[in-house]
């Protein structure tokens, strides 16, 4: 037992000076950090009074498109939504039999070929009950939307 | 769950389109809802507020007349093309043609405008 105790207090030797330098480490972050801060602060201040004295300066404002909410059409090329389109309406009959029609539902469909990205597949529903071409029939387990065609 | 933010009035106009009149409670239940509460309730109120719904003695829910042209009115196709193919700097007179319907015209139409605003929006 002597001897462990003495490679543990040898461990201990040698490690202490690592310990001290990653102390100091430590030390030096949160001062640059505590730097980094004031000086974005700073610059922040001066900007927005830069910006005060002459407007023409300032970036024009960036527009959120879609309200923000992320539902970029551009992202579904228009081909794309006229198939899928023209695919709802040769299945209008089925799916309003049916629950509906549900992102998931129709990536697990091997007969659906229109998109094949469940990302995808949710923003044309979205844009579709958006513009009254689909309507939510019921919400299910977890909130999945299921769609009818109007 | 039943926020005008979540479901469009359409979405509700059509499951009564179909359901013919009905109790809150089963609307809740057929819309999906876990649990019956008043969050139905409120929101049809409303809806009966502006005129597009009603209740007879019995607490079942129905269209009105009025809302029954809403459901009913089928967007002609080809409008709703040329519509998609204008080019988006001519939509501001297309905006300001549903501005004036909104101010001028029937209030409920008008109340369905600005739900939709809302809706479309998320504002």
């Amino acid at each position: 037992m002597e001897y462990v105790d003495l490679l543990k207090g040898e461990l201990h030797d040698l490690v202490q000076p690592l310990s001290l330098k990653l102390t100091q480490l430590e030390t030096r972050i949160e001062e640059t950090e505590a730097e980094l801060h004031e000086l974005r602060a700073l610059k922040n201040s001066l900007t927005s009074v830069v910006y005060k004295l002459d407007p023409s300066l300032a970036p024009p404002p960036q527009i959120k498109r879609n309200g923000g909410r992320g539902k970029n059409e551009g992202q579904i090329s228009q081909a794309k939504l006229n198939e899928f389109m023209d695919w709802l309406n040769r299945n209008r009959d089925q799916i309003n039999a049916g629950v509906g029609i549900y992102a998931s539902g129709l990536l697990d469909d091997p007969d659906f070929t229109v998109i094949r990205n469940g990302s995808s597949i949710s923003k044309a529903l979205a844009l579709f009950h958006e513009r009254g071409i689909l309507v939510i029939d019921s919400v299910g387990a977890g909130g999945r939307k299921n769609f009818k065609v109007v | 769950m039943f926020s005008i933010r979540e479901f469009r009035d359409l979405d509700i106009l059509v499951k009564l389109r179909e359901s013919g009149p009905i109790l809150s409670r089963d609307l809740a239940s057929e819309l999906g809802a876990d649990e019956y509460g008043s969050v139905i309730g409120r929101r049809l109120g409303w809806m009966r507020h502006y005129g597009m719904l009603e209740r007879n003695d019995g607490s079942l829910w129905s269209l009105t007349d009025a809302g029954k042209r809403v459901v009913f009115a089928r967007k002609r196709a080809a409008l709703m093309q040329e519509l998609g193919e204008l080019p988006e700097e001519e939509l501001i007179e297309v905006m300001a043609e549903v501005c004036a319907r909104y101010r001028l015209g029937n209030p409920m139409i008008a109340t369905m405008l600005r739900r939709e605003f809302v809706f479309g929006t998320q504002r």
